[in-house]
């Protein structure tokens, strides 16, 4: 028994991570199962959890994650409580991506979290960093902000996210709200790269360039959206950010750059199935047709677009503005699904703050 | 009281930081002198460009303890830059300097090296700037020194003693400083001279990169021989590689074995023709694991321990550098030697695919020659499209499988885009071969291909499908018919996707508790898809032919569960506690019925 995982281990260390990777574990998963092996199909899942969750397929990592919280609640010994923790506060993080996630349902996660931390004997600083995480996702700004300063005056302890993490979340906060300004400022260390980790500033530049062009600094704009879509563009997790960072150049109508980028990340888009990821990349995808068209009516634009996405012709030659108009009906989709969820429609003002920012306003 | 007070340093004390934790070992103080009289012989040439240095080192052996003498024709020093940079620690003359680039140090600390094999360092210097005297600076390891002009001429530049101190002769033996000498210093691009009782060696010696060859060919072979001395290995080839900008160049060796992304080769590399280490990683672009060079890099920057370099934007551009050229090497093999190109594939499929999937020049001109495994062997797209019009595949491992044994029984040519890298070359296809048809599918269309019934037979299996189909249901899984080879298999169990996915849910909703279910039933509604598997039945079977002719309901539930069961089996599936009932009922009940029916 233990030489067939031997070789699917092994196999394991050839391959480069990536979805055939994904694939290794899976069947590494089958094979625990089918041995009714508990520890070890815990302990597989645990890391293919934290490989998709890298990999961009955050649904995989919370069903596997749901798994091993349930075996560790009928028995602790599987696993060190600290790390599963934190493990739950990725996925956390995650769910509400998925517009299909109630609030309700969000609310509840948070909280049994905030009871197993409770348990942990850690102060409450982290879950009041989720919940401000998560009404910012869900659009509540002025309530997330007060849960923001609520955590920034407690001491940071040992569940706490890194310190450019948490600058991370503060600055797309402010971002949000319009306060260029204050983001820009706090910023500083990120964008001088004092102060980074894992995903930061993969994740920041997004927010950045946003507020840049806001307080016209345009120039500076576009070599941030530059540098950022080079670190962020192999990484299928970063797709919203590779969204957000488009809008740069549909703004400075570099449709060159875009529709590289387009064509290279739309069979993203229908590989996943968060919905915020699909909806910043979808929209972005839009303003550049728009824009395109605005530029040069009539004109047609070759494309080539994932057959499952529903918008494929035959011949690739489209028209820009129909193809505008396919994509925001795509994107405006998720919008209203998010705004139901979310009960706001902060989604609208994601649509028109993006309009601004791609200069099509 | 408050009166500002000067820091004490402790010279030991830094020296023993220096030895023990900073440098490699005490046989660093030859690199650190040698380094300092390249940078001086620089210096020098920055005000007399036509002026060309030499280096000039001696071990004077005797009984009291041998001395070694590095002597330059540099730019020496004068009388007031001896107290601000010999005698100040961390006070470098080459820090401010605009050019600071072209200098290998920038620390001020390498001289303390010498302290670690000798308690007293004497430097007589004359500097090359007009009117400066000659001067003796004597420094001693308990912290105190000691300046003194000199009435006699010295010719311009810097000698440097060393005495050895108890217990670190070794390191002044004249066989030993010879062979520190030739390892750091056996590119460097002045002639080293050394002498010891009454013998001369030349150190220096050009890289065999750098010399003139009568014969590519020539060139080659006397590389891939530097490459096993270097390596070990028997080179598959050796690239020659230079920048454009030229501060790069150097020469990779093609791994005479496939590597995998994760194993880290290292490289030995030169700064500014100094050895600064023989493992150093993060020299190329990710994608480029296949080869192990030696390079010089004029623009890297050590760190202060000399032993690898920082990771900044001049890394970032020797890393691209490094790349552009194996990248045309690759090309150029493309064009010229189609034969090292495919033995080079055949190794490094890996690393090339990687590289095409970032480069879409790259990617134009190798596609056609890339391996993709298929339901028939390995092919190339060059290979598979003199005969084929269409393409096909799936895209990911776990489909692959489950209709590859299928597949190739009937002959069909399926591509498998599970490996890395392989689905996103696959999916750039249709654009480099427009006129085709490509596209990717899932396991299941496999089926639609397969033989239809005649009516008849579909009026015959009417009645088992529609049973199939209700038992199955609560499986999440639908039933057909159709006929397709192997006979033998009675089967076939295919699940795209989103039906493993919701397997996958399945099996956390039956651990989890009532929230976590809803969660996850809710995000597996944002993967979509109905999520049926699908169950063809083969009517090429004879087994599948008789079931048709069984009246007994009960009986052909049971065995249609079991079919079920196996085919799931056979592809490796964990079962679910409500299939794991098979095992229990189905299979028992089946036993009971040929028991009772004996
Ligand atoms: N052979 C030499 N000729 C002329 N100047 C020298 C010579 N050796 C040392 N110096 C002077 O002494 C200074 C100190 O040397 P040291 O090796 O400690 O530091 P460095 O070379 O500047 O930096 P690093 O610590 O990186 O080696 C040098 O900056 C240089 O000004
Ligand atoms: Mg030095």
């Amino acid at each position: 028994m233990s030489s067939d995982y031997d070789s699917i281990l092994q196999r394991l260390n050839e391959v480069p991570p990536g979805r055939e990777r994904i694939a290794v574990f899976e069947e590494l998963i089958r094979m625990a199962d089918s041995n009714k092996d508990v520890p070890m199909a815990y302990d597989v899942r645990r890391d293919y959890c934290r490989l998709c969750c890298e990999e961009g397929a955050p649904e995989k990592g919370i069903v596997a994650f749901s798994w091993c919280l349930a075996q560790f609640d009928k028995d602790p010994q599987l696993d060190d409580e600290h790390s599963l923790i934190w493990q739950y506060k990725v996925i956390l993080e995650l769910i509400p991506i998925f517009h299909t996630v109630s609030r309700d349902q969000i609310v509840k996660l948070q909280e049994d979290m905030a009871k197993r931390l409770e348990h942990l004997g850690v102060s409450e600083r982290t879950a009041h960093y989720y919940r401000s995480w998560n009404l910012m996702r869900m659009g509540d700004y002025d309530q997330a902000l007060s849960y923001q300063e609520t955590y920034m005056a407690m001491a940071r302890d040992s569940m706490s996210d890194c310190k450019a993490c948490e600058a991370d979340r503060q600055v797309e906060l402010l971002v949000r709200m319009h306060k260029d300004e204050e983001a820009l400022k706090l910023a500083k260390p990120i964008m001088s790269g004092r102060m980074r980790c894992g995903e930061v500033p993969e994740f920041t530049n997004a927010h950045l360039v946003k507020a840049l062009i806001r307080v016209g600094k345009e120039a500076e704009a576009v070599e941030l959206a530059k540098s950022g879509y080079k670190i962020a563009h192999g990484e299928r997790k970063y797709l919203g950010t590779i969204g957000d960072l488009l809008l740069v150049p549909i703004r400075v109508r570099d449709f060159q750059t875009g529709l590289r980028q387009i064509t290279k990340h739309l069979p993203w888009v229908v590989d996943s199935a968060a919905g915020e990821l699909k909806f910043r990349f979808l929209h972005a995808a839009s303003l550049y047709f728009e824009a395109f068209a605005a530029q040069a009516p009539g004109k047609t634009i070759k494309i080539r677009l994932p057959e499952s996405l529903g918008i494929a012709q035959e011949g690739d030659q489209y028209e820009a503005a129909a193809l505008a108009e396919a994509f925001l009906k795509q994107a405006q989709e998720f919008a209203v699904l998010f705004n139901r969820r979310n009960g706001n429609t902060r989604y609208d003002q994601l649509i028109a703050d993006n309009r601004v920012i791609a200069g099509l306003a | 009281m408050s009166s500002d007070q000067n820091f004490q340093v402790n010279l030991g004390g830094v020296i023993r930081l220096l030895s023990d934790h900073l440098y490699g070992g005490p046989e660093v103080f030859i690199r650190e002198l040698l380094q300092n009289s390249v940078d001086a012989i620089t210096a020098r040439r920055k005000i007399d460009a036509s002026y060309s240095g030499r280096i000039r080192v001696e071990v004077i052996t005797s009984d009291r303890g041998n001395t070694v003498c590095v002597e330059d024709d540099g730019i020496g020093l004068t009388e007031s830059e001896v107290h601000q940079f010999l005698a100040t620690i961390g006070e470098s003359s080459k820090s401010g300097d605009l050019s600071r680039g072209d200098f290998i140090g920038q620390f001020g600390i390498g001289l303390l090296s010498a302290f670690v094999v000798s308690d007293e360092i004497t430097v007589l210097t004359q500097s090359a700037r007009d009117s400066a005297q000659p001067v003796q600076w004597t420094g001693r390891a308990n912290g105190t020194y000691a300046v003194t002009q000199l009435s006699q001429s010295l010719p311009v530049g810097t000698q440097v003693f060393l005495r050895s101190r108890p217990g670190k002769e070794e390191f002044f033996e004249p066989e030993r400083v010879q062979e520190l000498l030739r390892y750091f210093g056996h590119h460097l691009p002045w002639p080293i001279e050394f002498h010891s009782k009454g013998t001369v060696a030349n150190i220096t010696e050009t890289a065999p990169w750098r010399q003139a060859f009568a014969s590519d060919a020539q060139r080659r072979e006397t590389l891939l021989r530097y490459g096993r001395a270097t390596f070990g290995p028997e080179f598959l080839d050796a690239v020659p590689l230079r920048s454009e900008t030229g501060s790069v160049d150097g020469v990779a060796f093609v791994l005479p074995f496939t590597a995998s992304p994760a194993s880290r080769h290292t490289h030995r590399v030169y700064l500014k023709n100094m050895l600064l280490t023989e493992s150093a990683g993060s020299l190329l672009p990710e994608w480029a694991f296949f080869v192990r060079c030696v390079i010089n890099a004029d623009r890297l920057r050590p760190n202060a321990a000399r032993d690898a370099f920082y990771k900044d934007d001049a890394l970032e551009k020797t890393q691209q550098e490094i790349g552009r050229c194996l990248k045309d090497y690759l090309i150029s093999l493309s064009q010229f030697d189609r034969r090292r190109l495919e033995q080079l594939i055949r190794l490094h499929y890996l690393p090339i695919k990687s590289l095409a999937t970032e480069d879409e020049e790259f990617y134009r001109l190798f596609i056609r020659w890339l391996p993709f495994e298929t339901t028939t062997g390995s092919v190339t797209l060059e290979e598979y499209f003199q005969s084929n019009k269409s393409l096909r595949y799936v895209k990911d491992v776990d489909q692959f499988r489950q209709i590859a044994s299928v597949a190739s029984a009937q002959g069909l040519c399926l591509f498998n885009g599970g490996y890395a890298y392989d689905a996103e070359l696959l999916d750039k296809l249709p654009e480099e071969f427009p006129g085709h048809d490509i596209r990717p599918m899932e396991a299941s269309e496999l089926v639609q291909d397969f033989e239809e019934l005649s009516l008849e037979e579909s009026q015959q299996v009417f009645d088992l499908i529609k049973l199939a189909d209700i038992v199955l249901q609560k499986y999440k899984c639908r039933v057909e018919a159709r006929r397709f080879v192997p006979a033998e298999l009675p089967a076939l169990y295919t699940a795209n996707n989103s039906a493993r996915f919701l397997r996958s849910v399945e099996q956390s909703t039956e651990v989890a508790d009532d929230m976590w279910s809803g969660i996850l039933n809710n995000v597996a509604a944002a993967v979509g898809a109905d999520g049926y598997a699908q169950l063809v039945l083969n009517f090429r079977n004879p087994l599948i032919r008789k079931l048709t002719e069984i009246p007994d309901k009960s009986l052909l539930k049971r065995i249609i569960e079991v079919l079920y069961l196996q085919s799931l089996l056979l592809g490796h599936y964990p079962l679910s506690s409500e299939e794991r009932k098979i095992l229990g009922s189905g299979l028992l009940g089946l036993i009971e019925h040929f028991l009772a029916n004996e």
